[in-house]
C-alpha cells in the first residue's frame, strides 16, 4: 500500500468534512451534524474534534472560512471548498472506496478457500 | 459577509488575539447550536449546556489546537505575501530597466568599475595584509634581529656563535631557526644551473608546521650532513617528480648532498625565489663563517612559547643581546636585539602603499556611487507622476520607498557580479605587472572573502544610490505632482540643490585622488631622474659565482677572474670588463664600521660605511669618474702595499678631501684597525643602498688584494649589450664548465626594476585617479545636461523676455560651476590630511606641494566648466518657440 493510499484511512475523517463541504458552503456545526447523520455517529467520539480538523484543512488550502451569518440570524464561520479541495476529493473518493470495500469483503468473508 | 480576500485587499490580517477570538466564537456558537437541538429534543433547560459540552469534549484543549494551527497558517501566509510583494518588486525593477536601456547600461558600466576596482583592491589587501601566513599558529612566529648602537634603527643578521647563545640562554621561544641564502649550481643531466637557495639550521618543518610532500624536513641533528630538500618547482622540472628521489645524491656546487624530503610548492619560506634547503654542514664545518662572532650573516626566526608576548620576548632577547655585548665587546660593539612579528616583517613597506591604494579605490567606489544616484535621480524626476498615481492608488510611501530601493539593489546586485569577474581579472593583471611590487602577491585569489565583501559592497552601494532617489520619490505631494507633471518647475530648487552637493563631492573626492597622484607622479619622476652615480646604458650584467669548494683560495679566485675578464675583454663590441660584489642602485655586500687615521677609535663613534670590493675596470664599465689621484691598475698586486678608493662623500667628510677630494689622497682608511690602505683615489658618488636613499661613504678595494668568489660582472658594449651575452657564456664555459653565469640583464633593466614599488605605487593610483576624473567629468556632463533638457521652458520664457543666448549660457555655467567650486574648496582642504598617508611612499616631494594642488584645482575647474559648456550651449541655442512648447 503507497503512502498516498495509507493517507487515505488516516484522513477518513477529512475526506467526510470535503465530502460535507461537496454541496456548498457550511458552518462547523452544519458539517458535525451531517457527519453525525449520515455516519450514525460512528465517526468521533467527540463532536470537538471536528474543529482541529478543519482548521487543518484551511491551512492546506483545502477549504477557506469566512464569517456569515447563520439561518438563524447567528455569527458563524462557513467553510468552503477551494477548487484544491475539489480536486482532492475527487480523487481519494474512488482509492477510499475501492479499499473500504475491499476490506469490508474481505471482514465479511465466511470461507476459507483459496479460490 | 465579507466578500474573499476582502480583508487581505484592506490590508486587515487577523492578530493573534484576533484568531484565538475567532476560534472562541465558532466554539462558542457550535455549544449554542447544540444545546438548543438537544432542549428540541426534549433535554432540559439546566442539563442542555452540560450536554452539549460533554459530547463536544475539552473545549479548551481544542481551542489551543485550533488556535496553534491557525496562528501557523497566517505566518505562511504572510511569508509568501512578503516573497510575493518581493519578487514583483524585482519582477517591476527588471522590467523598468529594461525600459531605459541607455540609463542602465550606463549606471551598469559605472558600477562595475566601481566594484569591480573595490573588489580586486580588497583582494590584494586582505591577501597581503590580513590573510594569516600559512603556517601552523601563524602569530606565534618571530623574525629575530641584532640591534646595535653604532646604527639606529637597523635591523642586523646573527653570526653562528650569537645565535647559539641566544638558543641556550631563552626561555621565550620554543624554537629557533636561523638561515641564509646561497646559490647553489646543480650539475648532473644538463647544462648547470643556478638556484637559489637556502641554509638552515635549526628544524624547519617543526617550526613552521608544514608537512613536506615527500620524505622528511631537516632537523637539528642533521645540521653537519650534506642533505638537502627539494623545492616541488625544482623537483618536477630538473627531476621529472621522480617519487624516488628521497635518498639520492645530487651534485651541487661540487659537493654531494643526499636528498632527504621535497616540500610543496606552497610552501615559499623564506623567500619565493628559493627552491632548495640545504643544511648548515658548509658554514659549520668552515671556522671562518661557523665560529666568527663577528660575521653576521644569518637570519633568524623564532616561535614563541604559548602566552609568551611580543614584549616580554623581545626584552628578553634584547637583555640576551647586551649581555652578549658585555661577554664579547669587541665582536658585539653595543649590541641588542629585538623582534618582528614575521607577518610584518614580510609585508613591510607595503602596508602603507596598500592602504593608501585602499583609500584610492573606495574613493573611486564613491564617485562612482555619486553617478549613479545621479542618473537614478534624474530617472525619478522624470517618473514623479507615475510614483504620484501609485501613492494616489493607495501604495505606501515604505512601499514605494522599497520598490526604488529594489531597483538600485538590482543595479547593484548586476554591476557586482560583473564587478567580480573584472576584479578577477583586475588581480591577474596586477600580478602580472609587478609581482615582485608587493610581497604575498603570488598566492592572493580571489576568495569567498573577496565575494563576501563584494557582496557588503553591493549592499552598500545599493542603498547609498537609491536613497536619495528613493527619499526624494516619496517625500512629494501626490497632489503637487501630478498637478506639475513632469516638468517640475516647482521642484527645480531642491532638485538643483540635491544633484549641486552630488557634484560637489564628487569634484572633492576626484581632486583628492588626482592631487595623490600628481604627487606620486612627481615623486616618481624625481625617482627615475636621481642621478645614480652610473651610466646604466649599454652595460650588461651578470652574476660569476665560482664553486667555493673548486676555488678553494685566494690564488685560485684571483687566477679565475683575471682569465674571465681577459677573454671576456676580447670579446667584439666590448669596451670595458668590470667586476664588483655590488649592483648599484641598491646592493652592497658589506656595510660597516671603519677608522681614518688621525680619527676615533672608540667603536661607537666609528664612522659607517658601505666595503666595495672591485676588480678589472669596474669604474670604467659603468663610467663612474674619477675625481682626484687614478683607479686601480695591476699594479695593486696582493703584495703591494694595501691601497683603497673612496667616494666623494667619505673623502668630503672624513679626509678633509676638499672641492676636488684630492686632500684624500695619501690618507689611510681601515676597517679593522689593523691593515691600514692608502687612499690612491677619489670617484665622484655612487647609490648603493637604493635610488632613494642617501649616498653612504664607501670605501672600494681591489679584488687582487681582497678577492672573493661570487662577483657581479659589468660589460659595457658599443652595441646591444644583452648581443654579447652567448659569446660571454662560451668564453666561460672554455674556462670551467662548471661555471655558470645568473641573473644576466642589462645594468638599465635592473635599474628599473629597483624602482618597481614606486612605479606600482604611481601607475595604479594613477589609473584610479584617471577613472575617478573621468566619471567625475560624465557626471558633471549628465547633470548639466539632465539639467538643461528640464529647464527648457524655463529658458524659453527667459528669451521671451529678451535675454541673450549669451546671458543664458552664462546662466546655466554660472550655475554648473557653483558646485564645482566648492567642492574644490572642500577637495582641497581634504587632501591637505588624505595626501599625509603618502609621506612615506613620496620622494623628494612634500605632501602638501603647492604647484600640485593649484594644478589639480584649476584642471578640475576647466573640466567643470567644459563639461556643462558644452550642453549649457546647445541650450542656449534652442528655438524660443519650441522651448515654451515643449512641456
Amino acid at each position: 500500500m503507497g503512502d498516498s493510499e495509507l493517507n487515505v484511512f488516516r484522513n477518513s475523517l477529512d475526506l467526510i468534512i470535503l465530502k460535507a463541504l461537496s454541496w456548498g458552503p457550511r458552518h462547523g456545526y452544519d458539517v458535525a451534524e451531517w457527519v453525525e447523520r449520515v455516519t450514525e455517529a460512528t465517526v468521533w467520539l467527540e463532536e470537538g474534534t471536528l474543529y482541529p480538523a478543519l482548521h487543518r484543512l484551511e491551512r492546506k488550502g483545502w477549504v477557506s472560512a469566512e464569517w456569515g451569518v447563520s439561518k438563524n440570524n447567528r455569527r458563524a464561520r462557513f467553510y468552503r471548498l477551494t477548487p484544491q479541495g475539489k480536486a482532492q476529493l475527487k480523487t481519494d473518493t474512488p482509492t477510499w472506496l475501492r479499499h473500504a470495500e475491499a476490506i469490508a469483503r474481505a471482514l465479511r468473508s465466511t470461507s476459507p478457500e483459496l479460490a | 459577509m465579507l466578500p474573499e480576500g476582502f480583508r487581505h485587499a484592506f490590508r486587515m490580517p487577523p492578530s493573534g488575539k484576533r484568531i484565538s477570538r475567532d476560534v472562541q466564537d465558532e466554539i462558542a456558537f457550535h455549544l449554542a447550536m447544540r444545546e438548543e437541538r438537544l432542549r428540541a429534543q426534549g433535554v432540559s433547560d439546566a442539563d442542555a449546556p452540560a450536554d452539549a459540552r460533554k459530547r463536544f469534549g475539552d473545549v479548551a484543549r481544542i481551542a489551543d489546537e485550533c488556535q496553534a494551527i491557525g496562528s501557523e497558517r497566517e505566518q505562511t501566509r504572510q511569508r509568501a505575501e512578503l516573497l510575493q510583494s518581493v519578487w514583483q518588486d524585482l519582477r517591476y525593477a527588471a522590467r523598468s530597466l529594461a525600459k531605459t536601456p541607455a540609463f542602465t547600461a550606463a549606471a551598469l558600466l559605472t558600477l562595475t568599475l566601481g566594484i569591480g576596482a573595490t573588489t580586486a583592491v580588497f583582494t590584494i589587501v586582505y591577501g597581503v595584509l590580513v590573510r594569516p601566513l600559512p603556517y601552523a599558529e601563524p602569530e606565534r612566529l618571530v623574525q629575530l634581529w641584532e640591534t646595535s648602537t653604532l646604527t639606529p634603527g637597523d635591523r642586523n643578521p646573527v653570526s653562528v656563535p650569537n645565535y647559539k647563545d641566544w638558543v641556550a640562554r631563552n626561555r621565550s621561544f620554543n624554537e629557533l631557526l636561523a638561515y641564509g641564502y646561497n646559490r647553489y649550481t646543480l650539475m648532473g643531466e644538463g647544462a648547470p644551473e643556478q638556484v637559489q637557495g637556502s641554509q638552515i639550521f635549526g628544524d624547519i618543518v617543526s617550526i613552521l608546521g608544514v608537512r613536506p610532500l615527500l620524505g622528511s624536513g631537516i632537523t637539528e641533528m642533521q645540521s653537519r650532513d650534506f642533505v638537502v630538500v627539494l623545492g616541488e618547482g625544482i623537483w618536477r622540472r630538473r627531476f621529472g617528480a621522480d617519487p624516488g628521489i628521497i635518498g639520492q645524491s645530487i651534485r651541487m656546487n661540487a659537493q654531494t648532498y643526499t636528498v632527504i624530503g621535497v616540500m610543496p610548492s606552497t610552501f615559499r619560506f623564506p623567500r619565493p625565489d628559493v627552491e632548495l634547503w640545504t643544511s648548515h654542514a658548509t658554514i659549520l664545518s668552515d671556522p671562518a663563517w661557523g665560529e666568527a662572532r663577528g660575521r653576521r650573516f644569518q637570519r633568524v626566526i623564532g616561535r614563541l612559547k604559548r602566552g609568551v608576548t611580543y614584549e616580554v620576548a623581545g626584552a628578553e632577547l634584547d637583555a640576551i643581546g647586551r649581555r652578549l655585548s658585555v661577554e664579547y665587546p669587541d665582536a658585539n660593539p653595543g649590541s641588542g636585539a629585538a623582534l618582528v612579528p614575521l607577518k610584518d616583517q614580510l609585508v613591510g613597506e607595503t602596508r602603507p602603499a596598500l592602504l593608501v591604494l585602499a583609500g584610492a579605490v573606495g574613493c573611486v567606489l564613491l564617485i562612482a556611487c555619486a553617478n549613479v544616484a545621479h542618473l537614478l535621480l534624474a530617472r525619478t524626476a522624470s517618473r514623479e507622476r507615475e510614483l504620484a498615481i501609485r501613492a494616489a492608488l493607495g501604495a505606501g510611501r515604505g512601499r514605494i520607498l522599497r520598490q526604488l530601493l529594489t531597483e538600485s539593489l538590482v543595479l547593484a546586485a548586476i554591476g557586482g557580479a560583473l564587478g567580480v569577474l573584472l576584479a578577477y581579472a583586475g588581480v591577474e593583471i596586477l600580478g602580472k605587472m609587478s609581482p615582485e611590487a608587493v610581497p604575498r602577491f603570488n598566492d592572493v585569489r580571489i576568495d569567498r572573502w573577496s565575494l563576501v565583501f563584494t557582496s557588503l559592497a553591493v549592499l552598500i552601494t545599493g542603498i547609498l544610490v537609491g536613497l536619495a532617489p528613493a527619499i526624494r520619490g516619496t517625500s512629494r505631494s501626490v497632489e503637487a505632482s501630478v498637478r506639475e507633471g513632469t516638468r517640475g518647475a516647482g521642484t527645480a530648487a531642491r532638485h538643483h540643490r540635491l544633484q549641486g552637493a552630488l557634484v560637489a563631492a564628487e569634484i572633492a573626492v576626484s581632486l583628492v585622488l588626482l592631487v595623490g597622484a600628481g604627487l606620486l607622479l612627481q615623486s616618481f619622476n624625481r625617482l627615475r631622474s636621481v642621478n645614480l652615480g652610473v651610466e646604466p646604458a649599454g652595460v650588461v650584467t651578470m652574476l660569476v659565482a665560482g664553486s667555493p669548494v673548486k676555488y678553494d683560495n685566494p690564488d685560485k679566485e684571483r687566477a679565475l677572474f683575471a682569465r674571465v675578464i681577459e677573454r671576456v675583454s676580447s670579446l667584439p663590441t666590448v669596451q670595458s670588463v668590470g667586476m664588483c660584489d655590488c649592483l648599484p642602485p641598491d646592493v652592497v655586500r658589506t656595510t660597516g664600521s671603519f677608522r681614518v687615521d688621525g680619527g676615533s677609535t672608540v667603536p661607537a663613534e666609528l664612522p659607517v660605511g658601505n666595503q666595495i670590493r672591485v676588480g678589472g675596470n669596474y669604474f670604467a664599465a659603468v663610467s663612474i669618474p674619477v675625481l682626484a689621484g687614478r683607479g686601480f691598475t695591476d699594479r695593486d698586486r696582493p703584495d703591494a702595499p694595501p691601497v683603497a678608493i673612496v667616494n666623494e662623500t667619505l673623502a668630503r667628510r672624513y679626509l678633509g678631501g676638499g672641492a676636488s677630494g684630492a686632500d684624500a689622497i695619501e690618507r689611510r682608511v681601515s676597517f679593522d684597525g689593523e691593515r691600514w690602505l692608502t687612499v690612491v683615489g677619489v670617484v665622484a658618488d655612487v647609490h648603493y643602498s637604493g635610488t632613494a636613499a642617501t649616498v653612504e661613504p664607501a670605501v672600494y678595494s681591489p679584488f687582487a688584494q681582497d678577492p672573493f668568489i661570487g662577483m657581479n660582472m659589468f660589460i659595457r658594449t658599443t652595441g646591444d649589450p644583452l648581443s654579447v651575452v652567448p659569446s660571454v657564456r662560451n668564453a666561460i664555459v672554455e674556462l670551467d664548465p662548471e661555471l655558470p653565469l645568473a641573473f644576466v640583464r642589462t645594468l638599465e633593466a635592473y635599474v628599473g626594476e629597483s624602482i618597481t614599488q614606486a612605479r606600482f605605487n604611481m601607475a595604479v593610483v594613477t589609473l584610479f585617479a584617471a577613472l575617478a576624473f573621468g566619471l567625475a567629468a560624465i557626471g558633471i556632463y549628465g547633470v548639466v545636461a539632465y539639467g538643461v533638457a528640464r529647464g527648457r521652458h524655463e529658458m524659453g520664457v527667459r528669451m521671451a523676455l529678451g535675454a541673450q543666448k549669451n546671458d543664458l549660457l552664462r546662466l546655466v555655467v554660472g550655475r554648473a560651476l557653483r558646485p564645482a567650486v566648492l567642492g574644490v574648496v572642500v577637495g582641497l582642504v581634504a587632501a591637505v590630511f588624505a595626501t599625509r598617508a603618502l609621506d612615506r611612499l613620496l620622494f623628494g616631494t612634500s605632501s602638501r606641494d603647492p604647484i600640485t594642488f593649484a594644478a589639480v584645482a584649476i584642471a578640475l575647474l576647466v573640466v567643470a566648466a567644459l563639461a556643462s559648456y558644452l550642453p549649457g550651449r546647445r541650450g542656449a541655442a534652442a528655438d524660443p518657440l519650441i522651448a515654451l512648447r515643449s512641456e
